[in-house]
């Protein structure tokens, strides 16, 4: 990873802040959207930017893209301000490419003519454009208008017109929202392979949590208008370093448990913790973390099943009170009132209190 | 986190050139209404004079119960109208539909004229009756005269917002209260009737303004309303103040009018039908022919009386020689002055419909209720002003093309506007920003990416206002240019000499010319449904 055009933080986003004023009666006044929120994406990068609707991460978007100016903070890309304290560049000469939800593709215009709309004129335009349909898979269908096509075209028309123009980085606004479910998984799939084929730095954004942790090398999580931790998928799902994050990418269980030197008691017994101090704590186990046995593990009692075909959920009472979810293969039958021994087999998360 | 609708959705960069553009318009909307106040406010205790003179009390009253008279009338033959021809099994239903919106394609002084053609002393009807030994037809010239002709050329503005309230109004309320037991005639005045209210109100308010306005019907038949007054005023005295301060008067009463249908709109909100059953038509049974004859009335006189006198007057112009070529010129010059006009007033709407549409706030809508208003003011008061204005002030501007364009601006900007605005609401303003990010700088993406969208738009707001200008006079009359003659002018000048005959080819081409957007209202509502 040491070539010279890797950039660590290629894009920079440091403290944003943008409020929204908002008329109307006695609800008169500020809402703040995005509230001091820090992102960075390296050079050839994609990270899917995750949260709940409402969180912000669209306003933060359009800030990077500059169809909003910040209250605070600063925006930066390949080492150029884009805006900050008495900066400001308008988004038409900022390179970023904004792929919408709604495609945003120009009605009066063809395909060609909608892909070809960023290129410079000039004698290879029409070799670019071809070429650039071939790329996202529609080829031969330049003189087709955008309400001849099917969703999942209009979304690769779109996404050719922003790389047409050669962007340095590309946002795309909930991409695959509008698809119906059978062709999200295939288009998704199609997209992320040309982005990464192309080595375009990208930023999804999305409120589906198994899009955001399937699409991107990285994910980052919105709350609250502040991005809470960013990082690869697999370390986002699996040591969360806040209860919020944990929550928001996946079923979670939660547990009050005592530190003691490098283990945390809990009604779970005995898990090992990198914590030295001592103190209330609170321990996170999800659900496919958790096995059910005969012969050992805590005493518990099922309260209910949940079939699914290819597993299913079983919610255990402890003795203790605790009410878990456990996560297991369809093979095993169980029926309410059971009881049997809940044992941890994998890792959990310990958050200091 | 409050979900809340991004309020002004760009907030970066608002051009300042589109807010110095808008801010003008408005200014200049504003110009007849503000001179008139200081103009009376500077005549002081002449303008009080004219105010508390019984003459001007009696106009007013006059004026007032003429309106009233002819929103009364336009709405009693409106609603039955609108009830029989979307409820019921009228025979020939769609064919009545198309008939009775059409006598809103004569302008009212185009009706007028024919009015006193037919039944004026020595008229039509005089001469055919006058062997059976009638010697005198009632008086068509007056209050009754001139309720008549506004009446029956206005009602369609009633009856077109009733016709579509009935057709979007949810049946399984009128179903609900026959359930609870009411009977039919129980039913449509304690269910359906309420719910009809805000498109009367809406209706009957255009009917209102539009007498109040009315220049051409009252002149011609001869009925001192307050406009007729301030025309003599104007023509006949020295007295420019008095003619200010009269004007001042009938914009007040405008205010009035809109103002009155902001409160009988009541609170209440109607929604429209989700689930589109057809409705059963209500059978008319024996009723069918006293339907048939009501709306075979209003036809015969709205529409059959005044395009057979206006062709009757044609035929005998042509024998007699009457000269085509002053039309051909009237014409042109309509066509011409009305195309620089509708062409201003779009230019003029969209940097205030931009700013009202894509930079929401306190300003924009501000800027957007001034440019609305000049709806309130009538056509004369317009002219007035500007004459005033201009003729003290702006000399070089006084009684050109560029002012007479100027008027009808300011007069038919709202009708620009609306148009405007709502084509660009259908502009998908993520297509632009989509522009933003491919390269393209805020002119160039208007040029290249809003504009086209907004075309289909734009026309139709630019050809509402090319055939409202065809039609209107009293500001044609005033601010014209010396021998600048237009159809309406033309037709005015014939038919206050009893030259009918001359009037007639003149008032043939503008009902031609206005009847097609009336047809193309009337499909499109056929479309709808």
């Amino acid at each position: 990873m040491s070539d010279a055009r890797t950039d660590p933080a290629f894009l920079r986003c440091q403290g944003l802040v943008k409020r929204f004023a908002r008329t109307g009666g006695r609800l008169a006044g500020a809402v703040t959207a995005v509230d001091g929120a820090d992102l960075t994406v390296a050079r050839g990068r994609t990270l899917a930017l995750l949260g709940p609707s409402g969180c912000g991460k669209t306003t933060l978007l359009r800030l990077i893209a500059g169809f909003e100016a910040p209250d605070a903070g600063v925006v930066e890309l390949g080492g150029r301000r884009l805006a900050g304290p008495g900066t400001w560049l308008a988004p038409q000469k900022r390179r970023v490419g904004l792929v919408f939800q709604d495609y945003a593709l120009f009605p009066h215009l063809n395909v060609e003519s909608n892909v070809a709309f960023g290129l410079a004129n000039g004698r290879k335009r029409k070799q670019h454009v071809a070429s650039l349909l071939s790329l996202v898979g529609l080829e031969g269908l330049g003189s087709r208008m955008p309400y001849e096509l099917s969703g999942g075209q209009q979304q690769r028309v779109a996404l050719a017109r922003t790389l047409a123009a050669e962007p340095e980085l590309v946002l795309l606004d909930e991409p695959f929202s509008n698809l119906d479910p059978g062709m999200r998984a295939r288009v998704r799939a199609e997209v992320r392979t040309i982005i990464e084929s192309l080595g375009t730095t990208a930023i999804f954004v999305t409120h589906d949590q198994e899009e955001a942790l399937s699409l991107a090398a990285e994910v980052a999580v919105m709350l609250d208008g502040k991005v809470l931790q960013t990082g690869g998928p697999r370390e986002m799902y699996e040591r969360p370093t806040d209860r919020r994050v944990a929550e928001f990418l996946g079923d979670a269980n939660f547990l009050s448990g005592q530190a003691r030197d490098g283990y945390v008691e809990c009604e779970l017994g005995r898990i090992p913790s990198p914590l030295t101090e001592a103190g209330a704590v609170e321990v996170m186990v999800r659900p496919e973390n958790l096995a059910l046995s005969a012969e050992t593990g805590e005493p518990a009692e099922i309260v209910s099943v949940e079939y699914y075909g290819h597993d299913q959920a079983v919610t255990v009472r402890l003795s203790g009170g605790a009410t878990l979810r456990v996560r297991l293969m369809a093979g095993e039958e169980f029926s309410p009132g059971q009881s049997l021994g809940l044992s941890l087999r994998g890792e959990a998360v310990i958050f200091p209190r | 986190m409050a979900v809340i609708a991004l309020p002004g959705r760009r907030a970066v960069d608002i051009p300042i050139a589109v807010i110095g553009l808008a801010v003008l318009v408005a200014a200049a909307m504003l110009l007849p209404a503000a001179y008139l106040v200081m103009r009376v406010l500077g005549e002081g205790s002449a303008a009080w004079d004219t105010l508390s003179a019984t003459s001007t009390t009696d106009a007013v009253v006059r004026t007032s119960l003429l309106a009233s008279a002819v929103t009364g009338g336009a709405i009693a033959i409106a609603v039955p109208a609108a009830w029989l021809t979307v409820r019921t099994d009228l025979p020939l239903r769609p064919v009545w539909a198309v008939v009775l919106a059409l006598p809103l394609a004569f302008p009212s002084y185009v009706g007028a004229f024919a009015f006193v053609a037919a039944l004026g002393p020595r008229g039509m009807l005089q001469d055919l009756l006058s062997p059976l030994g009638v010697e005198r037809l009632p008086e068509i010239y007056g209050f009754w005269g001139a309720w008549l002709a506004l009446t029956l050329f206005t009602f369609p503005y009633v009856l077109l917002p009733v016709r579509a309230a009935l057709r979007g109004m949810d049946r399984s309320l009128e179903e609900a209260a026959r359930g609870l037991g009411k009977g039919s005639l129980s039913t449509f005045v304690r269910v359906t009737l309420p719910q009809l209210r805000p498109a009367i109100a809406a209706g009957g308010v255009l009917v209102a303004l539009y007498t109040l306005s009315d220049f051409g019907a009252v002149s011609i038949l001869r009925f001192d309303s307050l406009t007729r007054v301030i025309y003599l005023q104007y023509t006949a005295s020295l007295d420019r103040g008095a003619a200010a301060t009269l004007a001042l008067i009938l914009v007040a009463m405008a205010l009035l009018v809109v103002a009155v249908e902001g409160v009988t709109r009541g609170k209440a909100r109607y929604h429209a039908s989700v689930s589109h059953r057809p409705p059963e038509p209500v059978a008319l049974g024996a009723w069918r022919w006293p339907a048939v004859a009501f709306c075979g009335l209003v036809a015969l006189v709205a529409l059959v009386l005044p395009a057979s006198v206006i062709t009757f007057w044609l035929v005998r112009g042509l024998g007699e020689g009457e000269s085509l070529a002053v039309v051909r010129e009237a014409t042109l010059n309509s066509a011409y002055v009305s195309s620089l006009a509708a062409l201003a007033a779009v230019a003029a709407a969209l940097p205030v419909a931009i700013l009202a549409v894509r930079y929401r706030g306190p300003l924009s809508s501000a800027l957007e209720k001034v440019t609305y208003s000049g709806f309130a003011l009538p056509g004369i008061v317009i002219a007035l002003a500007l004459v005033f204005f201009f003729a003290n002030y702006v000399t070089f501007l006084y009684q050109t093309m560029a002012l007479l364009v100027f008027a009808y601006v300011v007069r038919f900007l709202p009708q620009a506007l609306g148009s405007t605005r709502s084509s660009l609401l259908q502009v998908n303003a993520n297509t632009e920003e989509a522009a933003r990010g491919l390269g393209y700088g805020p002119a160039r993406v208007f040029a290249r990416v809003t504009a086209p969208q907004m075309l289909p738009g734009l026309s139709a707001g630019a050809a509402l206002v090319f055939l409202t200008v065809m039609k209107e006079l009293p500001a044609t009359l005033i601010l014209s240019p010396i021998g600048f003659n237009t159809l309406a002018t033309e037709i005015w000048s014939a038919t206050t000499a009893s030259y009918f005959a001359r009037a007639a080819l003149p008032a043939l081409i503008l009902v031609a010319v206005s009847a097609i957007p009336m047809m193309l209202l009337v499909l499109r509502e056929r479309r709808v449904s």
